[in-house]
């Protein structure tokens, strides 16, 4: 039986006549570590807020562990919600020193029980022997696991994290969200962050959420949120692509300016239906003996390999990933090669409207 | 010796140790005078009234210190966190009584509160003799009412400022972690502003320390009061200087608290405030409560006293609105101005030592030479006058040795004495605002101007002063006013028989003349608003 920590019902949220969160629907299994990915403005902090009891719903229901927390006129106040909470800026008591800020969440135990605790969690976190230090005097990413330490501490049945590695330096980002997801799969806390940085949100999560403007556009593991979008939002929204233009032919083929494309369609068409096909640049393959050429606009040279942007015969760009140790001019034909076997494909509502 | 090579080759350094001697002379010579052999005079006081002077400094420290924390920390968090009617409104407008001199303040009560005033024959009207009872208001309960309500935005201010910065994030972390929102605010946020709460109140002891003219009005004997009776009643500049002394050393302990304060509260901020804050929802009854309170100190603490102050002002303004007002105004403007001139120039030589070299000796000596903003006018006075009379009489005896000429003395009682001691009392205020704009002349705008071949006179005349335009006009209002409110300096220096607004308040109010002094007083209300204005436009989201 699953068992679910999260369960967001048809929830609503506004700000005075504003819709932050329409219809927005998803659930977090127990142990699983789920991720609200979504640009800055999404509404994806406001559901976190809904969930940690901050921001009360206008419609719909919050449930936590089965009981509703949360729903029209509702809302059970954040103390009771058993829930810890990482926020963005750590949120550290200044006036504290790094034990007693945990310490403080611990309330109820006696000395031995917190020192204990303490030390465990202060252990996990690398942090032992800066238990008697103040915040100012450690550095952004103690803090940062400070914050966590101090949630983990109280041992809540979901931790939520607002943005949590944003004001990390950003060589340490992806190595820290590793480091906290190892944390949290020890500890089987169940946990529910929110970013708007995808790398983040694929190093360290299970299920992602994908929002715009309130809404839910796609909920998935991060391997179908690249390989298997929803829609044309995700499509360019997670990682590198292009859609080119097709027409769909007879004998399930695409024709497109980088010829007809055969394989698995992500959707089924009629023939002669317009549609959208995401070209990433890894599908797109360099290789001097095609004789599909394309024209070189500009590069940018990533140590291992090159990101061409090319121009196509009808004068659509498309983006390819080559080998760095290739060496072209700009400006120069070079050639190139269509290599993918799962097709995404979407509608083309407004024909050939993309760049 | 190495030290002194080491510390004066350049200009700016030999500057700004100018104006730390100037500043550090009138201290020290008060601590000196306690050294000084004692007269009958000291003895006198001693045996008869130091008691009572350091009781009633005390109890007025103390009721000043709980009812302005009380006060001000209450309307900080209401106005910083909680949603209620007219709550953008409040957050600003409570802080309007820092317009109105305790002094005013001061009067304008004693007459409201007063067996004939209008409190007690309202009262009076619905209670029968036999219950009536009403507290003296010229007590020790009526002096820290008054001064309670006219300081108490001093904290407000500041503790908004960390209710604002930390407050919101801190009682959600609490929340977090299982605190409801009152266990949040008593168990951290309060412990957490603690720097706040101690910085303003440390304004708040020293501005009750400087305090004169409320207190004289009160006829509540403090060290003050104290020093200007030994003074200008019983003649002795010496015991003066003694209970000078006394006092400089409590001075002293609140500025030393409040520089830990302010380091504390730079170690706290933690950066990026909240996006986006949310005020808390209250239910009806509480709303309109926390309206109703807001307005009762709003009410209290500044609209009466002012429509008080319009109804005298109504009442005399024909006989009080001549030449004499006029020539009063003038004087005040006066002494406004030169001493704002005086103290922008010496602060910008101050900000530009300090820029050109960022070193402790020379942070050590821009600390001297703001040190005046923790003295009390009285202090200063005496401190400034026992220096002028000994030049004076050296000059005396070496005109007559050299020249044989008889003469008076040259520099007691003149203007220049009297503007000295202003800058060397609101250097602070001063130096401030020039000092922060300086800050946004970072060495990289110096350095992109002359790589755009701008250098010299050019530097300054294009990048400099426009930069620094806005905070040399910010500190010149802020000095003028505060030059303007001022009583015991201009009472104590002044040439003879020379008067401002404040000493014509100091004079009418000491006779009993209220509705006199309510023409000067308001003046000085209506001055008082310009700079909260400024502050207002400063930090736009008050």
């Amino acid at each position: 039986m699953k068992n679910t920590i999260v369960e967001m019902k048809n929830v609503y949220q506004a700000y005075d006549e504003d819709l932050i969160i329409k219809n927005l629907s998803f659930c977090v299994e127990k142990g699983s570590i789920g991720c609200l990915l979504g640009q800055s403005g999404c509404g994806k902090t406001t559901a976190l807020r809904t969930i940690a009891g901050f921001e009360k719903i206008v419609d719909g229901e919050i449930l936590l562990n089965g009981k509703t927390v949360s729903s029209k006129g509702w809302s059970l106040p954040p103390e009771k919600r058993e829930i810890g909470m990482v926020f963005q800026d750590y949120a550290l008591f200044p006036h504290l020193t790094i034990f007693k800020n945990i310490a403080i969440g611990l309330g109820h135990l006696t000395k031995t029980e917190k020192i204990k605790i303490i030390s465990k969690v202060l252990e996990t976190v690398h942090l032992e022997e800066y238990k008697d230090k103040y915040p100012h005097e450690i550095s952004g990413g103690q803090q940062q696991r400070v914050a966590l330490a101090r949630a983990l501490a109280r041992m809540p049945k979901l931790i939520l994290m607002d943005e949590p590695f944003s004001n990390l330096d950003i060589n340490l980002r992806e190595k820290i969200s590793m480091e906290v997801r190892g944390i949290l799969k020890e500890y089987g806390i169940t946990a529910l962050l929110v970013t708007h940085n995808q790398n983040e949100a694929f190093a360290i999560a299970d299920e992602i959420f994908v929002m715009k403007n309130g809404e839910l556009q796609q909920w998935d593991s991060a391997f179908n949120i690249y390989h298997k979008p929803a829609n044309k939002f995700v499509a360019e929204f997670i990682g590198e692509g292009v859609l080119l233009n097709g027409i769909i032919t007879e004998n399930k083929e695409v024709s497109t300016a980088l010829g007809l494309i055969k394989g698995e369609f992500s959707d089924t068409f009629e023939r002669g239906a317009a549609v959208d096909i995401l070209v990433r640049p890894e599908d797109i393959i360099h290789s001097d003996e095609s004789n599909m050429k394309a024209k070189m606009l500009s590069k940018a040279f990533r140590g291992e390999s090159i990101l061409y942007t090319l121009q196509l015969e009808n004068g659509e760009k498309i983006l390819c990933l080559a080998s760095s140790h290739h060496e072209h001019p700009i400006g120069t034909m070079i050639g190139i090669r269509l290599e993918v076997d799962n097709i995404v494909l979407f509608k083309n509502k407004s024909k050939g409207g993309h760049p | 010796m190495g030290f002194y090579l080491k510390f004066f080759p350049g200009g700016w350094r030999i500057a700004v140790f100018s104006v730390a001697m100037l500043v550090a002379v009138p201290v020290l010579v008060i601590f000196y005078s306690l050294l000084v052999p004692t007269d009958d005079v000291w003895d006198h006081l001693v045996n008869n009234v130091l008691n009572n002077l350091l009781i009633n400094t005390f109890w007025l420290v103390l009721g000043v210190s709980i009812i302005t924390s009380v006060i001000g920390v209450s309307l900080a968090w209401i106005t910083a966190t909680c949603d209620f009617p007219a709550r953008a409104f409040f957050s600003w407008a409570l802080l309007l009584p820092l317009a109105m001199p305790a002094y005013v303040l001061a009067f304008v009560f004693i007459v409201l509160l007063n067996f004939s005033g209008p409190v007690q024959s309202t009262l009076r009207m619905w209670i029968p003799p036999e219950y009536f009872w009403f507290p003296n208001a010229r007590s020790t309960w009526g002096v820290v009412t008054v001064m309670s309500l006219a300081l108490y935005p001093y904290v407000y201010l500041i503790v908004r400022n960390g209710f604002i910065t930390q407050g919101m994030r801190t009682i959600e972390a609490a929340q977090s972690l299982g605190f409801d929102r009152r266990q949040g605010f008593f168990k951290i946020i309060l412990p957490m502003v603690r720097p706040w709460i101690a910085g303003g109140l440390m304004l708040v002891i020293m501005e009750t320390l400087a305090d004169f003219g409320a207190v004289s009005i009160f006829n509540f004997d403090t060290f003050t009061t104290a020093i200007y009776k030994s003074w200008f009643g019983f003649f002795s500049i010496d015991a003066a200087a003694q209970l000078s002394s006394i006092l400089v050393i409590f001075v002293f302990i609140v500025i030393i608290v409040e520089q830990r304060m302010r380091a504390k509260m730079r170690y706290s901020q933690t950066g990026r405030g909240g996006s986006s804050v949310q005020l808390f929802k209250l239910n009806g009854v509480l709303r309109w409560t926390l309206f109703g309170y807001s307005s009762s100190v709003l009410l209290i603490a500044f609209i009466i006293p002012c429509i008080q102050l319009i109804i005298w002002t109504l009442n005399v303004i024909e006989h009080e609105f001549t030449s004499r007002y006029y020539e009063l105004l003038t004087n005040s403007l006066m002494l406004g101005i030169l001493a704002s001139l005086l103290t922008c120039i010496l602060a910008l030589i101050i900000s530009y030592a300090k820029r050109h070299h960022p070193d402790k000796p020379t942070g050590f000596l821009v600390k001297i030479s703001t040190l005046g903003y923790a003295m009390p006018g009285t202090i200063l006075a005496v401190g400034i006058f026992i220096p002028t009379a000994y030049v004076d009489n050296l000059l005396i005896a070496l005109s007559m040795q050299w020249f044989q000429i008889e003469r008076g003395p040259l520099l007691q009682g003149t203007l220049l004495v009297m503007v000295f001691a202003f800058m060397v009392r609101f250097m602070a205020v001063g130096f401030n605002s020039i000092d922060s704009s300086m800050h946004r002349i970072t060495k990289n705008i110096d350095e992109a101007a002359r790589g755009m071949g701008i250098k010299g006179f050019n530097m300054l005349r294009r990048i400099h002063i426009p930069i620094l335009k806005s905070g040399i006009l910010t500190a010149a209002t802020l000095v003028f006013l505060d030059v303007m409110k001022e009583m015991p300096i201009t009472l104590m220096t002044r040439p003879f028989g020379w008067d401002s607004l404040s000493v014509k308040i100091y004079e009418l109010t000491s006779e009993g003349e209220w509705e006199r002094a309510a023409l000067p007083s308001i003046t000085l209300v209506l001055a008082g608003l310009i700079p909260i204005f400024l502050l207002m436009r400063k930090s736009d989201k008050l």
